[in-house]
């Protein structure tokens, strides 16, 4: 097991070995540590990693790390056995299935090894690796080794080094390499800046992935960059070296003397994980229990993996399974299904395509259109659905479809629409509601005239992301799908829904089509069907993130006032429409964070043949907020200014905030984001940190910092939501409502409510009804037009639908308390229950809240400041430190709603800056597993991570999507620390287009992208720098 | 694994036995290409282990593996992917899930308490394995013997070996945060300052006031059993059959390298599982 090796690696072993030795382990284990995860570490086994390295090119860590120290491996084929160096075992043609690795052994290192014995020889032993988390659990885009003895005789000029052992490898080779002719170039050179640079010319041309691998330019430079890194201290001229050994390769002790010491790589240490937060949060009790920190309903029992989920529910007897066929081809004919390919897959039943839809074919029926269950005659994109197989197992069911072979005919079709600009030129186009598509705000020709200076055609793409995991925020859409597909009345159907591991968009309508597919299934087949959709064709059917083409016009004053901004936006909507619609006013509430003045834009939906796009957690309004903060930036760069002052000089007065937002600007003292501005800047002491980051990026050339205060402004609109309360016998309460439950704390804040609405009834133990509170899954049947859980408001409104079943409870009890009271002089709860039964009153309440039109829409405030170190060697990104105000307006629980802020944050945070969202060229998603797909893991959040609610009593709280969008300061951080990097490239005379500092940075800033901003050649171009200054 | 053999001569038994949360386990006939997360899942009434990415990604599926080492008389507890441990491999174990650390039937453990009273689970499907990746990390810690003894109320554990613990483990809800929060509330060198928002105690309490509102956690209390009956013969890897696949478990190279000979004599084909002989 991985993890024996690395304990054993690192074991104590007094005398056993020498210093030097036990070094080289103790590096060797710390780099395995960084291999998958432990839980992984503890069944996969180094030898089974070089077996996959040796028979699968693998990209393996621990082929790189064992290829450095001479390891030499014995393995057994047949009756015979045989050792090799490991170099020797990687090198040959993938062995057979039968070969056994029998034996791994790493040779004990000294200095004095293999040579004549110097004591002022000392062995160099490093590993590297960049891969997007740095504790590991994700593999890497090259990983390194480097094994040398360094002479330590001060020598007038240099260093000189002897017996190299230069490995590379993970970077799109067939196996690990040595870099051989690098090794020896060194033998007899002194060390200078010049022979680095010639080494460094040398390794460009040995480390150069394969055709085919991602990112090869900047994987090669990654290879630069930690060579680079591991010889640089030794070529320091200030350096000086201590008498005598030292212990261990350790450059802080080995330079001790060094008066440069803050520039070295490994100096600024900061913790790998999170080292402190804060958590400010205003509390209230004067709606008790409302307002107040409630423990999450049923969290012990999610704790304890008692919680029941959709899959979790035992299959009812003779259960069939079913599993997706979907479409591999943009548009093209299906000709035929074939199931049996090969081996013959077991267990298959039946295969469900169109012509076995009674009613009509129907994926999905919402607001805005519908989509076919399965593709016709055509396909309309890839990974449209084209039938189902069902078979007697989940597994023979995935297997079937795995399996399954389509045939497809192209012959005289049209080309498919493969991007926005096709779709642009053809004329395909969905269309928006005009009630939905927002107005135009001032008179863009006066705005544009007013400029002093105008920019053009810039262009920004957005990518997209998205979350994944199974059943449905929206059961009465379902529902309704369900039924037109079977052909049956809307009473013959019934939907559940208990609680959802997660939605975050990706269950909304995109999940209809799995209960249709197993409805219709199922009345096919005359049994049960079920499936559960498989991580990879869930992150195949959900389509992500809208995918944007922006050009944008702005127009400015020298001051950075913004006078206008005209947008075009493309948007690629897919095959199916969904929910596109609502996208420009998502992107609108967002994008009028600002006050451009004047501001015009055209955002056209494109149809394309491109997989359809769902509406993920904030849609619209994360890419709208990255859209407005490029557009600041730009404004800034072009003038030279701090973005802060850009920044704050736009931020909308009330005034500006009404002319842009006419129905739900609010009075005044509603618009809390200037007090929010300045309040952030001196709780996170933003003033004297951005002075900090000038003085650190100073004093470093390899790493870069950068800081961001950036507001949001977020819109939302409450939805019509039905609720309804019961009071069983015992005095029990029973709330059914149509918001659903999937982590946000819906049930636990209408728990809550109802408490607080019942008690009203102010009888004895009216105070503590909280505990007598239960929230029952939605069904569709027993409590109509539930519509939709989405856009962060279905707490607040299923809250509210309750508080109005609840007066009506308590006007009907009031009377019996009050004649009760006279007669006792004092009614408890259960006393006063019991009563209503006797008297016959009626304890069930149904009510459908009704959003009132003048304050159905409102907006949420609140500002971020985010500081980031940027590592200009590998592009990785950290983040230092993240302070938080969001304006919670009147939490309903603010231990929810700081769960909601922190967690839609850290999303956010994989939006801008983690989760790849690659596709093949029909817009296939390839990113489809967690190989690939990386969120945020607990090594990527901000290490220190400081939030304050803020109850401003406005509104209630919508906290589930807006604090999404804050997460672009961390984006806007790594632009300024880029920015950094650029100017010091064209101080040392790299004036190309790295060196300019306007930065366009891609959503997400992923390592390569980072680092291709800086500079891929930024070591080369240090070299040359220092080699021309001498 | 074997596929396709006609009877296979083997003095070994044929049968798995093992122990799910104490409840013991005796298979015969069992696919060996069926994977613990299956089993679990669909033969016992464990469901806190969630089939999420099925490739060992994500750590919604993890349990904890005890093997017994009858040489030492020690037990040796590491965290498994579930969805990626084929059954053939866990004979002898006892296995330990979620609901096996605590649940609402004998009592929680003061793990899922606090993971509640910190805000760290919202949808919940990530929670179980959190659970068990950090009680394997709680555990081991506890067994170390070069550890100073804690405060009443802490663990062996550091904070940074709490953090570490959950670092394969994904949450798309929490931010992880208050996570980690709920795991360093165990470390022995955790200061109480830097403990954020719970349900526990109110800001401006003093520590002392603060340990004594947690769910307690006694360290003597956290002897953890293994089954003897797993004790007798946890040392003889299973040869397990069913009708398409076999589970053979070679103790010597001899007995591995007759093992092979014999896909080629009788056209069977074969998988080699991954587990060093020396683990033995």
């Amino acid at each position: 097991m991985i993890s024996k090796a690395i304990e054993t690696l690192k074991e104590e072993n007094e005398g056993e070995f020498s210093q030097e030795a036990k070094l080289v382990f103790e590096k060797i284990g710390d780099h395995m540590e960084k291999i998958a995860s432990r839980f992984i570490r503890n069944s996969g086994s180094v030898g089974g990693n070089l077996m996959m390295a040796q028979r699968k090119h693998f990209p393996s860590d621990i082929a790189t790390i064992l290829l450095s120290v001479d390891t030499i491996v014995e393995i057994m084929t047949g009756q015979s056995r045989l050792k090799l160096t490991l170099e020797e075992f990687l090198g040959r043609p993938p062995l057979d299935s039968k070969t056994v690795l029998l034996s791994i052994k790493i040779p004990c290192w000294e200095s004095s090894r293999g040579v004549s014995s110097n004591a002022h020889d000392k062995l160099l032993f490093e590993t590297y690796r960049a891969a997007p988390r740095p504790l590991g659990n994700a593999l890497p885009y090259l990983n390194a080794a480097f094994l040398a003895q360094v002479s330590l005789r001060e020598s007038p000029t240099g260093f000189m080094l002897k017996n190299c052992r230069f490995a590379f490898g993970a970077y799109g080779t067939k196996h690990a390499i040595r870099v051989k002719q690098v090794e020896e170039f060194f033998s007899g050179k002194l060390l200078s800046i010049s022979v680095l640079y010639e080494v460094i010319k040398l390794l460009e041309t040995l480390v150069i992935p394969e055709d085919g691998t991602s990112r090869p330019a900047y994987r090669s430079s990654l290879a630069v960059g930690f060579l680079f890194e591991f010889l640089s201290p030794l070529i320091d001229s200030t350096v000086k070296v201590p008498n005598g050994s030292v212990n261990g390769y350790n450059r802080a002790s080995l330079f001790e003397d060094s008066t440069q010491e803050h520039d070295r790589f490994s100096q600024t240490k900061f913790p790998t994980l999170i080292s402190s937060s804060k958590q400010e949060v205003g509390l209230k009790n004067e709606y008790h229990p409302v307002g107040e920190p409630t423990i999450k309903t049923g969290a012990i029992l999610q704790a304890s993996g008692e919680a029941i989920y959709v899959d979790d529910i035992p299959s009812p007897k003779d259960c069939l399974y079913g599993a997706f066929i979907y479409s591999t081809e943009p548009r093209a004919r299906v000709k035929g299904i074939k199931l049996n390919h090969g081996s013959s897959p077991d267990g298959v039943i039946a295969l469900i395509t169109s012509k076995d839809i009674p009613g009509f074919n129907l994926g999905s029926k919402s607001f805005f259109g519908s989509e076919p269950l399965y593709a016709e005659e055509l396909t309309e994109g890839v990974g449209q659905r084209i039938a189902f197989v069902v078979a007697d197992t989940q597994k023979n069911a995935d297997i079937a479809a795995n399996l399954a072979v389509v045939e497809y005919d192209k012959e005289n079709l049209e080309p498919p629409i493969l991007s926005v600009e096709e779709a642009v030129e053809r004329c395909s186009f969905y269309n928006v509601p005009p009630p939905l598509y927002p107005k135009q705000v001032g008179n863009l020709s006066k705005g544009m005239a007013e400029a002093d200076h105008l920019i053009l055609d810039a262009q920004a793409n957005e990518d997209n992301c998205m979350v994944v995991y199974s059943s449905i925020q929206c059961p009465e859409y379902a529902h309704n799908t369900i039924a037109a597909c079977l052909g049956v009345p809307g009473h013959n159907v019934r939907v559940k829904t208990r609680r959802l591991g997660g939605g975050f968009g990706g269950k909304a309508v995109k999940s209809m089509a799995v209960a249709s597919a197993c409805a219709v299934a199922a009345y096919r087949l005359h049994c049960p069907v079920r499936v559960y959709v498989n991580r990879k064709f869930d992150m195949i059917m959900s389509g992500g993130r809208h995918p944007m083409k922006i050009t944008y016009s702005v127009g400015f004053k020298s001051n950075g006032k913004i006078t206008a901004l005209k947008l075009d936006i493309l948007l690629d909507s897919g095959m199916f429409v969904d929910v596109s619609p609502i996208m420009p006013a998502h992107m609108l509430g967002s994008l009028r964070k600002y006050d451009w003045g004047a501001l015009s834009f055209d955002i056209k939906l494109c149809k394309t043949n491109l997989p359809s796009r769902g509406a993920v957690r904030a849609p619209g309004d994360a890419q709208a907020s990255y859209i407005s903060e490029a557009v600041i930036e730009h404004v800034a760069s072009y003038l030279s200014m701090e973005v802060d002052s850009v920044r704050n000089i736009n931020l909308h007065t009330h005034n500006s905030l009404e002319f842009f937002f006419p129905t739900s600007a609010g009075e005044p003292s509603e618009y809390t984001l200037p007090s929010i501005w300045e309040r952030l800047a001196t709780t996170s002491s933003f003033y004297d940190r951005t002075e900090m980051v000038k003085e650190f990026n100073r004093c470093h050339k390899w790493k870069k910092r950068g800081i961001s205060r950036v507001p949001i402004v977020y819109e939302v609109s409450m939805r019509s939501t039905p609720g309804k309360v019961s009071i069983l016998r015992d005095g029990s309460i029973v709330v059914e409502v149509g918001g659903i439950e999937m982590g946000q704390g819906l049930w636990t804040k209408v728990k809550q409510m109802t408490a607080y609405g019942l008690g009203l009834v102010k009888c004895g133990g009216a105070q503590d009804l909280l505990e007598k509170v239960r929230v029952i899954e939605a069904d569709t049947l027993r409590v109509i037009q539930g519509g939709l859980t989405a856009g962060s408001t279905t707490s607040e409104a299923s809250c509210e639908a309750v508080r109005l079943c609840c007066n009506v409870l308590v006007e009907r009890l009031i009377p019996l308390k009050e004649k009760l009271m006279e007669k006792f002089g004092s009614v408890e709860w259960e006393t006063l229950i019991l009563e209503a039964y006797s008297n016959s009153v009626n304890l069930s309440a149904i009510a459908l809240y009704l959003p009132n039109f003048s304050t159905m829409r409102y907006i949420n405030y609140g500002v971020a400041v985010s500081e980031v170190e940027v590592n200009l060697i590998t592009g990785e990104t950290t983040i230092l430190r993240t302070d938080i105000i969001y304006d919670c307006g009147q939490s309903l629980n603010p231990a929810i709603d700081l769960g909601q802020i922190e967690g839609a944050y850290v999303q956010g945070i994989g939006f801008f800056m983690l989760e790849e969202y690659l596709t093949n060229s029909d817009g296939l998603v390839i990113t489809d597993n967690t190989w690939t797909y990386k969120i945020p893991t607990v090594d990527t959040i901000p290490k220190q991570f400081n939030v304050e609610i803020l109850n401003s009593g406005n509104h209630k709280d919508p906290s589930g999507e807006p604090p999404l969008t804050l997460a672009v300061s961390v984006h806007c951080a790594t632009r300024a620390a880029i920015r950094e990097a650029r100017r010091q490239v064209l101080s040392w005379g790299g004036g190309n287009e790295a060196g300019s500092t306007l930065v366009q940075l891609e959503v997400p800033a992923t390592m390569p992208v980072v680092k291709e901003l800086c500079g891929l050649d930024i070591v080369q171009k240090y070299l040359l720098w220092t080699i021309a200054k001498n | 694994m074997v596929k396709n053999t006609n009877d296979m001569d083997t003095t070994t038994k044929r049968s798995l036995v093992f122990a799910v949360n104490g409840r013991s386990f005796e298979l015969c006939n069992v696919d060996p290409s069926t994977t613990l997360l299956e089993f679990l899942r669909y033969q016992t009434p464990f469901k806190s282990v969630k089939l999420s990415c099925g490739e060992g990604g994500c750590g919604a599926c993890v349990v904890l593996l005890s093997r017994y080492d009858s040489a030492t008389d020690k037990v040796e507890d590491s965290t498994v992917s579930s969805c990626l441990t084929l059954l053939g491999s866990v004979n002898g174990c006892s296995i330990t899930t979620a609901e096996g650390i605590g649940n609402s039937k004998d009592g929680f453990h003061p793990i899922q308490e606090r993971f509640s009273g910190f805000h760290a689970s919202q949808c919940g499907f990530c929670t179980p394995g959190m659970c068990v990746s950090f009680y394997s990390a709680l555990i081991n810690a506890e067994k170390s013997n070069d550890r100073p003894e804690p405060c009443t109320g802490f663990s062996k554990l550091t904070v940074s070996e709490a953090e570490k613990s959950i670092a394969g483990n994904l949450c798309r809800c929490t931010g992880y945060r208050p996570i980690v929060d709920a795991c360093k509330s165990f470390a022995s060198d955790v200061d109480m300052e830097d403990l954020g928002f719970n349900s526990f105690w109110r800001k401006g309490e003093s520590n002392e006031v603060k340990l004594s509102r947690l769910p307690p956690y006694d360290r003597k209390n956290v002897t953890r059993v293994f089954p003897e009956f797993l004790k007798k013969d946890s040392t003889v890897g299973a040869n397990v059959d069913s009708q398409r696949c076999h589970w053979r478990s070679p103790v010597s190279l001899e007995e591995l390298q007759n093992l092979l000979q014999m896909e080629d004599n009788e056209g069977t084909s074969m998988k080699i599982v991954g587990k060093s002989l020396e683990d033995k």
